[in-house]
């Protein structure tokens, strides 16, 4: 393997592992002896020093080095993980952020870095050494104390290690030994069986096993956690023995089955089965699944092509087998979008050290709730909404939540709450980050707008048109002005970000109670579920999900509004939009779209039917060419544009407001 | 210092490290050693400053080779570190039973 | 890529009867790309030239910039066309048999851009020596000075050498699609 084209994949991966090394930091908040914990935060250390080292990155290896030693310290007991601890590998987590830096670019680890990470390495030794000696004895004392506890539970582990692991440096003994650190190991039998005649044996293979009675108060994963390393190399059955706790068998049967009373035979599959699962996944070059991806967009519009000619041969044997394709090409595609969902769990769990860092820095207490981190959405779409959502989230915390004095005065607990909330609705994905703190102030806020020109006096608007103010460009700098007022880039950013995603921002907030701003993002920005339409000579794509439904055009006499089944329903002439030069067609459409809430119409010549298309991107050429948010390829290879609703909503609705106020003014 | 592996007063020596690192040379050495002196009963091991399992196996590895020939190999004078892992792997019985209560300590 | 680049030149050169050049062997930086717009000659140097491909229909983007044509589909990817006519201030040609888009990849700010340029006949590879290119003149020439590279000396006549990266500014375009967007705003 060429090193040089690893080292990106390991950039990434250490990365991914630092963010789970922060998380496990922030959540176990000091103090903490959950080996899980512990170990989680042990093992991604040790998994970053170990393939730093293949890459001959030996200033990483050094730092990081002395990290594991310290957490071996907490890791068998001999040293607390205090708050103190806690905050210096934090920072050092930060420093291994740094340290990657120049491996990713290229470029050259600066000193200042190298003196920030001795000094690093001299709070972890004080923390974990010099402390040390008097803590070992409380320590392991405590440590002790639960192996005499009546929840002690016995397992029968029975262990085979892969031929490997000895070369890649891994020492099955090590794994037993770190077992006695909590659990007592009643038997042991070394399995030799394996091993093969003298002259045959390769002494650099393992052969052996070990097969063990445990008594211990950690449940079955504490013991998985322990051969974690080289879980993907080893055969590992860990069954409970009879005596056991009732509370521990729950936690058997929830976690990872009952293991108690089935016979032996069971229990391996039950164990394989689990192992499979584990090893079940495999990292793969973002690269190629985008190239993947890119690909099956392609297919996609080659089916339809094939699908087009196949309709228009009228040759019923030709449609059926295009028709079982394009059935099979749309679910390689799926299948295909699935391989690229993640959890927003990853990037939410993020935001807690955000949270902790800001609300340290402003000196609230603040507390960060999580809802919703199952919800999947496209890796592309995650890492390019972190900003977005860090920029809301401090904005929540600096100006949503109050001081402690102010809402101690309104009643409201001293300790503040952001929340961080994602769910599915109807192709898209919903983020909100919501405080319960002072909440806007529409009359602030409106004022402003007045003075900007962005509204006018005798104006009727609706709350949510009002807050929308916030997200103008240059607004939000005012800081004395509204509660949301950014820091460094404003609202308008976000917005813009969000955008550019084919997302739309939303804000609700009542005075005294809080604010909750509402990002709207589609699930995937490769491909889309389209609806054709035809203006003039030209055809417009509609996300299919926008669409409501489709009317025949019938204007009330003299106005821009239908009377669609009793109601009104304001549209949009696209012809007029887009100063469209051919005459209208005679029979004219209108297709009624929704979007967050507003409902229009939109006048087209043409309906040309619902087809499924791949997103590609504009030239930046056409960066500012609203109401387009994209392009695609139809069947027949041409290009059609993608018409982007809210815009599109939006921009009408601030024309409406114009002439109403022009409206009023001339009536004065 | 010559082979890691020697012979001497009626005893296979082993010196130095038994490890992932060094078994692929001390194995040949050993089972020579342990064929030219079939009469060899004891492995001392009081030179070994770390073992490893790759070191486990193969003290397990020798024992078998003698095994077959009729005999049983014991391991006498353990050094700490073989001491702790036979001690760990529950294998304190490989130790010459004169030798047991010193290697212990 | 830069296969590709041989290639389309070797075709070009191909269907017009010339020999390509051995790739690698001549000076690459000499070789330039001759075609007509609006009847006169110009050029421009191969090393940003794609490829060229036949002028197909394209799709117009509206509320742009009229010399910005619309998008093509050039194997899966949108790429925009620019009337070259228009942009030098002249009128659109009509389209006809031997109207080509010319295929050019640029960078502008870091970022690359791959562009369609509607040119109403590709001509020839030529190989055009340094010693046979002038600088271009302070006036003169009824098109922009930043858009000229070099005047060069073609059988004994001056064929404008097009400064690519000027003619096809992405940021200058860009702001007055903006711009013009803008008006179009205001216009409704």
């Amino acid at each position: 393997m060429n090193l040089d084209e690893a080292l990106p994949g390991f950039v990434a991966e250490s990365a991914d592992l630092l963010r789970e090394m922060e998380a496990a930091l922030l959540n176990c908040g000091g103090g903490t002896t959950d080996p899980e914990i512990i170990n989680l935060i042990f093992r991604s250390a040790h998994t970053i020093k170990g393939s730093a080292g293949l890459f001959g990155l030996d200033g990483i290896v050094e730092f990081v080095h002395v990290m594991e030693t310290a957490l071996d310290m907490v890791r068998l007991g001999k040293a607390p993980m205090s708050e103190e601890l806690v905050s210096v590998l934090l920072r050092c987590k930060d420093h291994v952020d740094a340290l990657l830096v120049p491996v990713a670019t290229g470029g050259k680890v600066d000193q200042g870095l190298e003196s920030s990470g001795a000094e690093l390495h001299a709070e972890l030794r004080r923390l974990t050494e010099i402390d040390g000696d008097e803590k070992v004895a409380t320590k392991s004392a405590s440590a002790a104390a639960p192996r005499a506890a009546a929840a002690d539970n016995d397992w029968h582990v029975n262990v085979r290690f892969g031929a490997g692991v000895l070369t890649s440096g891994m020492d099955p003994l090590g794994f037993v030994r770190y077992l006695q650190t909590f659990c007592e190991i009643r038997q042991l039998t070394v399995l030799d069986d394996a091993l093969p005649a003298p002259e045959e044996m390769n002494p650099e293979v393992c052969y052996l096993g070990f097969d063990m009675e445990l008594r211990t108060a950690s449940d079955k994963q504490a013991i998985e956690a322990a051969f974690e390393f080289i879980r993907e190399d080893c055969t590992l059955v860990i069954t409970q023995l009879a005596k056991a706790a009732p509370a521990s068998v729950a936690t058997a049967v929830t976690r990872g089955g009952s293991q108690t009373t089935e016979e032996p035979g069971k229990r391996q599959a039950a164990s394989a089965s689990e192992g499979a699962a584990a090893a079940a996944f495999v990292r793969v070059d973002a690269a190629k699944l985008d190239y993947l991806i890119t690909r099956i967009g392609e297919l996609i519009i080659a089916a339809a092509g094939a699908n087009m000619l196949a309709r228009r041969s009228g040759n019923g044997e030709l449609e059926e087998s295009t028709s079982t394709l394009s059935s099979l090409v749309e679910q390689v595609r799926e299948s295909a979008l699935q391989l690229r969902m993640v959890k927003i769990g990853g990037t939410f769990s993020r935001f807690q050290r955000t949270v902790r860092d800001v609300s340290r820095e402003l000196g609230k207490e603040i507390q960060l709730v999580v809802r919703g981190e199952d919800t999947e959405l496209d890796k592309t779409v995650v890492e390019r909404i972190a900003d977005p959502l860090t920029h809301l989230v401090r904005n929540a915390i600096d100006h949503g939540i109050e001081s402690a004095e102010v809402r101690a005065a309104a009643g409201k607990p001293a300790v503040g709450t952001v929340t961080l909330n994602a769910y599915h609705d109807s192709g898209s994905i919903v983020i909100e980050v919501s405080d319960d703190g002072g909440g806007l102030k529409r009359e602030k806020i409106l004022a402003k707008a007045i003075e900007r020109g962005l509204a006018e006096e005798d104006q009727s608007l609706t709350d949510s048109e009002v807050f929308g103010f916030i997200f103008e460009a240059g607004f939000s700098t005012a800081a004395s002005v509204t509660n949301l007022s950014g820091r460094g880039v404003g609202m308008d950013v976000v917005k813009r970000n969000i955008t550019a995603l084919r997302g739309s921002v939303g804000i609700k907030s009542e005075e005294g109670k809080g604010t909750t701003v509402t990002v709207r993002l589609p699930l995937t920005l490769a491909i889309i579920n389209g609806f054709q339409v035809a203006v003039g000579r030209s055809s417009f794509v509609l996300p299919l999900e926008t669409i409501e439904e489709c009317v025949e055009f019938a204007a009330e006499e003299g106005h821009d509004f239908a009377n669609l089944r009793g109601k009104v329903l304001p549209f949009i002439r696209l012809r007029d939009v887009f100063a469209t030069r051919e005459a209208p067609a005679r029979r004219q459409s209108i297709v009624v779209v929704k979007h967050a809430g507003e409902r229009a119409g939109l006048v087209v010549d043409a309906l040309l039917g619902e087809f499924q298309t791949v997103i590609k991107p504009l030239s930046k050429l056409f960066r500012n060419v609203d109401c387009i948010s994209g392009s695609s390829i139809l069947g027949t290879g041409e290009v059609a544009l993608i018409l982007d609703v809210p815009t599109l909503i939006q921009q009408a609705m601030a024309r409406g407001r114009h002439n109403a106020a022009t409206a009023a003014r001339a009536g004065v | 210092m010559g082979s890691p592996v020697q012979y001497k007063k009626r005893a296979v020596h082993v010196d130095g490290e038994m490890t992932v690192y060094t078994c692929g040379q001390l194995k040949p050495l050993l089972l020579e050693q342990l064929t030219k002196h079939a009469n060899a009963r004891d492995l001392d091991l009081s030179r070994v400053v770390e073992i490893d399992t790759a070191g486990l196996q193969l003290l397990l590895m020798a024992r078998r080779h003698a095994g077959a020939g009729g005999r049983e190999l014991r391991i006498t004078n353990p050094s700490r570190a073989v001491a702790e892992v036979l001690e760990l792997c529950r294998l304190g019985a490989l130790i010459a039973p004169s030798q047991a209560a010193a290697g212990a300590q | 890529m830069a296969q590709r680049v041989k290639q389309a030149t070797t075709s070009v050169a191909g269907n017009l009867g010339l020999v390509a050049p051995e790739p690698g062997t001549a000076e690459q930086t000499h070789q330039h790309l001759t075609f007509v717009l609006g009847g006169e000659v110009f050029a421009m140097g191969i090393l940003t030239i794609k490829e060229i491909i036949e002028y197909a229909d394209l799709t117009e983007v509206p509320l742009t910039p009229e010399y910005l044509r619309g998008v093509i589909n050039l194997r899966g990817a949108v790429v925009p066309v620019i009337d070259l006519s228009i942009r030098f201030g002249k009128p659109a040609s009509p389209v006809t048999k031997r109207t080509c888009i010319v295929i050019i990849e640029i960078e502008a700010s870091g970022e690359r851009h791959v562009l369609g340029v509607v040119v109403d006949a590709v001509n020839a590879v030529l190989d055009i020596p340094a010693a046979d290119i002038e600088p271009p003149p302070a006036f003169g020439t009824r098109i922009r000075a930043d858009f000229i590279q070099g005047m060069g000396k073609v059988n004994g006549k001056f064929v404008i050498l097009l400064d690519v990266n000027h003619v096809l500014a992405v940021e200058e375009m860009h702001v007055l699609t903006g711009a013009q967007d803008a008006a179009a705003g205001e216009a409704a």
